[in-house]
């Protein structure tokens, strides 16, 4: 009977299913996003951006440079600052929240917020002793508007020890208590449950809106990634022919139709 | 979970996961409610429910969308419909909700008894309020009482505001703190075009080839516009970025040329630039022979620094060849004496807007409208863009922004200040009648008169003309300049003060009632942004204790005073009673507004809204429904002579200028992580340990000199006081040799103790950016 | 006890027709979509053998063009076999 059913013109297996869905997304945020794989128009003179043109969808699809394909013993040699989920989470406010910046800045890099210089690209910064994350979304280019720093972390040179040996430039804890500071009474939003799927061995859904996070290599997959969402496949760079949204509406994907779109299991 | 139910769960799951599959292979589909009906408890698992909202904080408007779960916000995205923000928002927006669940909210009416403030029932404090006010009018009269706002008033708010007090009480003591933030753009708009607000919007961002910003530290100040604008210049190559400022901060870093220039010396550089168009045959003579009228007002005006300062200007007619004559005063090298932008530069700047290829975009915020010459600084920039024929086109586009969320949507449209009604002003007699027949009112209750701006009116409440003065969502024991002297007034015998507010203050350290207010989406409400967009919020959550908006707190009190009939409506459609009625003031093409249903649904409508129809771009006779086509392409039919008109402004000098005792500029504002007096974003923890405390920034070759190193603290001191806070060299920003910044935010380094109550004399806008100061090593290591 | 989902493309102008008919079959619940012509059906049958009849009922009904399965699993609590692992173990599925 499986047979049959296999060799049916008249039926699309799993498989297929997973196949169309993404071509159908593929074409989907094509559509809805109008951008294509434009030409990248170099600065005219001098005075333009430092910073080229990004097509947005063209990071999905585009293979990291070779050092996040970094074996992962390799990388945990230099590795004194894994990153993790909780510490993840403790950078941000709630699930979505820019995250604070977890290390020091000099005073130069709180003025001009140079952080493109390393999160664009990402790679080994020895003043860290950690691979630098690469943002998701490097069209937006004045980092400082959303993302802040911690004030006791600015303006310390790297490198320099204190009495106790360790690092200014980081080891201020976060959330080492303020005198300065009222209390508050916040209760974030309940941070998403990983690896929610459809059936046991299918791949799991994505449990995040995609607004500003397209691109997901930037987040799940290199030596920077944190290790509970990393990717063990990082070479499938087309990410969404299999995981889907858990919403795919016009908030995850703006310039669908309000309206349209559906739910798998809530949006958490 | 039972067989039973685990069977209903799987069965929804497949369902969902077919809905999955339709919705990846046909883009569009949709199931409707039937899916919801089945997906049922499956999708009410998903308790957090998301709802639109402008930002609580800035002027830009950006919409958010706020998730709420169990009846508490929990999380925030920027809303990718909004026209705005397109899905983007800054740290502060991010991180608004927070300054919700602060640990010391007010959430109990306060009453000073003996010294000290104690918790009463709100009804207790509602009756004291009222009783102190009807006893302040009968022995003191209806202009001994006052009510100050803000531009975070919600429009709703700002209407019961101006019903209760000029058409119910016939006092028009009824002032906002926009009086200190964009006051000087409305005189800009009013004398230049006679009708208030930009003629263009955002859209302009992505049109324009040049932007120019003046005086505007946009990347800190108005970050998700300045990120709108870095994105147009990465797409496209010809884009130009140019900062004109007093000091180098982010937005000069990312600009791609920075001019600084001598405070109070933009006057010269904008009469050079016209100069120098005029002088190259780049002015567009059609366009001015058309639509433009030229006129001198008075000079040598004076700076409001007296009690009992008055100024009237007054429009003489002139012709272009006089106006030609004037600019013969600025050349490019006279302003550069005067500014210290080089010649060149400044023809550059001129070329930049003459060509007529480039379309260009000029922001300007704080810097040009807190000036003792604010409004001629507004018409200046006017001038350039009426010269060049450059205005209400995308792209061309010269844009006041503004601070704060509703500064435009309630204190200039509705009109909360003394001089305004909601349809125009209290002088004019139709607009009197217009008011009297709305509210149902006598007309001989509406006050012809203006009383006091607000520098004015706390200056009343220190010589003790008011003696009862109500402030709502605002902190002017922070914000006023000359602070020493206003909070001595108001602290005197004989005077009593309510303070309508969300968290202590310094405000509320010296009210002798203290009211808990709701907070933002704890209450239905509407703002109105810098670019004509009234946005709407539903309530979401349940203010804390006894709170309430402010608008039900002014109610409240009204009907205790019989005036109650002023205010019919039912606490649960107040705010579509008082849109559907407020709307009325504004029923022409040059202002409709939209209804309310459609305001529920949208992320925001530009008005005019006539027949379904946003505003873009306003006196262009192709976009608005209120200019006339017969004029040609432009009606700027807010003149009576249907023209804009470029005014003579000349150069002239500060009130106070650095000297031998005070030798250094003070310039005081913001900075990105914390919104206007600190009172809400320094609740946040991600933005306190960003800027935690204010500080003083110095030139590091003056710290130099002065024995001075980052961190240290130093003594500032004016004629009018003196703090003490930490040095920061090369820090955030840096401000050239012989000038220092101070950030105002801070409520325990009170700055504005130092700065001057001059102001602009046809504004009455203060200016907080100018003053001189003298600064010293106070010796020890300042708290940092 | 299989749960099985899948998406249902009907021939042209039958998708009022087709909801109504697979409507009327025991253990199956539709929805259609309001501006396509697709439908969603959920299948409850009681085993193994009952799915597959149910199954081939709607493969061989005239109005269908196209059927897509989207989702099955067996309830564990009845120890049954599930009917897609037979598949899934020869055939390589999803990636």
């Amino acid at each position: 009977m499986a047979n049959r059913l296999h060799i049916s013109t008249r039926v699309l297996t799993i498989g297929a299913v997973a196949v169309a869905m993404g071509v159908g997304i593929v074409v989907l945020v094509q559509i809805l996003t109008g951008l294509g794989h434009g030409p990248e128009h170099p600065p005219a003179t001098p005075m333009a951006s430092p910073h080229p043109p990004i097509p947005a969808e063209a990071r999905p699809f585009r293979p990291g440079p070779a050092h996040w394909e970094v074996d992962a013993a390799q990388a945990r040699r230099h590795w004194t600052h894994p990153r993790n989920l909780e510490f993840s989470r403790r950078m941000r406010a709630y699930p979505g929240a820019p995250p604070r910046i977890p290390h020091g800045l000099t005073d130069e890099e709180h003025r001009l917020g140079i952080c493109t210089i390393c999160h664009t690209q990402g790679g080994f910064a020895p003043r860290f002793g950690a691979y630098a994350p690469v943002t998701p979304h490097p069209e937006l280019t004045d980092c400082l508007q959303c993302h802040a720093p911690d004030a006791r972390t600015v303006g310390i040179e790297p490198g320099l020890p204190t009495p106790d040996g360790t690092c200014l430039q980081c080891h201020v804890d976060p959330d080492a208590p303020d005198p300065s500071f009222v209390t508050l009474s916040w209760v974030p939003m309940t941070w998403p449950e990983l690896d929610r799927r459809a059936m046991s061995e299918s791949p799991p859904w994505i449990p995040h809106t995609l607004h500003f996070r397209e691109n997901c290599v930037a987040c799940h997959a290199g030596p920077s990634a944190v290790h509970e969402i990393r990717t063990t496949h990082p070479q499938r760079t087309d990410c969404r022919s299999c995981h889907v949204p858990t919403r795919v509406d016009h908030e995850v994907f703006p310039g669908m139709p309000e309206g349209a779109g559906f739910t798998l299991g809530g949006s958490r | 979970m039972s067989p039973q139910d685990r069977r209903a769960f799987l069965k929804r799951m497949a369902m969902a996961s077919a809905s999955a599959a339709a919705g990846a292979l046909l883009p569009g589909v949709a199931f409707g409610e039937e899916l919801d009906r089945y997906l049922g408890e499956l999708a009410s698992a998903d308790d957090v429910t998301w709802r639109k909202t402008p930002c609580r904080f800035c002027g830009v408007g950006c919409g958010l969308l706020v998730g709420v779960e169990g009846g508490r916000a929990v999380a925030v995205r920027g809303d990718p419909d909004s026209p705005v923000n397109r899905g983007l928002a800054c740290v502060k927006g991010y991180h608004s909700v927070q300054a919700l669940y602060g640990g010391d909210r007010i959430t109990h009416a306060r009453v000073r008894r003996g010294g000290q403030l104690v918790e009463v029932p709100i009804e207790e404090a509602l009756d004291l309020v009222a009783q102190r006010l009807r006893d302040t009018v009968e022995e003191h009269g209806k202009d001994s009482v006052a009510l100050y706002g803000s531009g975070q008033w919600t429009i709703p708010d700002g209407y019961v505001a101006s019903k209760f007090f000029k058409g119910g009480l016939g006092t028009n003591n009824l002032e906002a703190n926009a009086r200190l933030c964009m006051s000087s753009a409305v005189t800009g708009f009013m004398t230049t075009f006679g009708m208030d607000e930009p003629m263009g919007c955002y859209e302009d961002i992505d049109h324009a080839d040049v932007f120019i910003l003046w005086g505007n530290n946009m990347a800190e100040m108005h970050p998700v516009l300045f990120s709108r604008m870095l994105e147009q210049r990465q797409n496209r190559p010809n884009v130009r970025i140019i900062d004109v400022a007093t000091r180098t901060t982010r937005t000069s870093y990312a600009a791609d040329r920075s001019l600084i220039f001598t405070p109070q010396s933009d006057l010269a550089i904008a009469n050079a630039i016209c100069h120098e168009i005029v002088r190259r045959g780049w002015a567009d003579r059609t366009f001015v022979d058309r639509h433009v009228a030229f006129k001198r007002g008075r000079t040598g005006i004076g700076y409001g620094l007296e009690d009992d300062f008055s100024f009237t200007d007054e429009a003489r007619d002139v012709t272009w060849d006089e106006y030609v004559r004037f600019l013969d005063d600025y050349t490019p090298e006279r302003a550069e004496e005067l500014s210290g932008v080089p010649a060149g530069d400044i023809r550059w700047l001129a070329s930049l807007y003459g060509d007529r290829s480039r379309r260009v975009m000029s922001f300007w915020c704080m810097g040009v409208n807190q000036h003792t010459r604010g409004t001629w600084m507004n018409n200046l920039v006017y001038n350039i863009h009426l010269l060049t024929g450059k205005i209400s086109t995308p792209g061309n586009s010269p844009f006041s922004l503004t601070g704060q969320p509703s500064a435009c949507g309630t204190t200039r449209e509705v009109g909360t200040f003394t001089h305004r009604l909601p349809g125009g002003s209290v002088t004019d007699e139709s607009a009197r009648r217009q008011a009297a027949e709305i509210w149902d009112v006598p007309e001989e209750r509406l006050d012809p008169t203006p009383t006091h701006h607000t520098v004015s009116m706390f200056r009343a409440l220190d010589r003790g003309d008011i003696r009862f003065m109500w402030v709502q969502v605002t902190n002017p024991m922070v914000t006023l300049p000359h602070l020493n002297r206003y909070r001595e007034g108001a602290e005197r015998e004989g005077r009593f003060l309510v303070v309508s507010d969300v968290y202590p203050t310094p405000t509320t350290e010296v009210a002798d009632v203290v009211l808990p207010a709701a907070m933002w989406i704890e209450r239905e409400g509407l703002f109105g942004n810098s670019e004509r967009r009234t946005q709407h919020f539903e309530k979401m959550l349940e203010p804390p204790g006894d709170a309430m908006s402010d608008g039900r707190q002014l109610i409240e009190v009204a009907r205790r005073l019989g005036l109650g009939e002023l205010f019919p409506w039912d606490e649960s459609d107040e705010i579509k009673g008082i849109w559907d009625e407020y709307i009325r003031f504004h029923d022409t093409p040059a202002h409709r507004m939209a209804p309310l249903e459609e305001l529920k649904d949208r992320p925001g409508i530009l008005w005019p809204y006539v027949d379904g129809q946003e505003t873009r771009w306003r006196y262009n006779t192709a976009t608005d429904p209120a200019a006339d086509p017969t004029l040609g392409e432009f009606d700027f039919y807010g003149n009576p002579d249907h023209r804009a008109w470029i005014w003579l402004r000349p150069y002239e000098a500060p009130p106070e200028w650095p000297d031998e005792s005070y030798p250094f500029w003070l310039n005081t504002g913001r900075v990105l992580e914390h919104w206007h007096s600190g009172s809400m974003t320094r609740r946040v923890p991600t933005l306190h340990r960003a800027m935690p405390e204010a500080y003083v920034e110095i030139h590091r070759q003056d710290a130099q000199e002065l024995g001075i190193r980052s961190g240290e603290a130093v003594r500032l001191e004016t004629r009018r006081g003196s703090i003490t806070l930490p040095a920061r060299i090369d820090y955030r920003a840096q401000p050239p040799r012989g000038q220092v910044f101070v950030p105002f935010f801070d409520e325990s380094h009170l700055i504005n103790e130092l700065t001057l109550d001059a102001y602009c004399p046809i504004s009455s806008q203060p200016d907080y950016k100018k003053c001189a100061v003298r600064i010293e090593r106070a010796g020890g290591p300042g708290a940092v | 006890m299989p749960v099985c989902s899948y998406l249902v493309i009907p021939q042209r102008h039958s998708a009022d027709d087709l909801a109504t008919r697979l409507t009327e079959l025991p253990g199956c619940d539709v929805v259609a979509a309001c501006n396509r012509d697709v439908l969603l059906l959920v299948t409850d049958t009681p085993g193994p053998r009952e799915d597959r009849a149910l199954r081939e009922r709607i493969e061989g009904m005239e109005e269908v063009q196209a059927l897509v399965l989207s989702f099955g699993e067996v309830d564990p609590d009845t120890g049954e076999a599930d009917p897609l692992k037979e598949r899934r173990g020869r055939e390589r599925l999803a990636p």
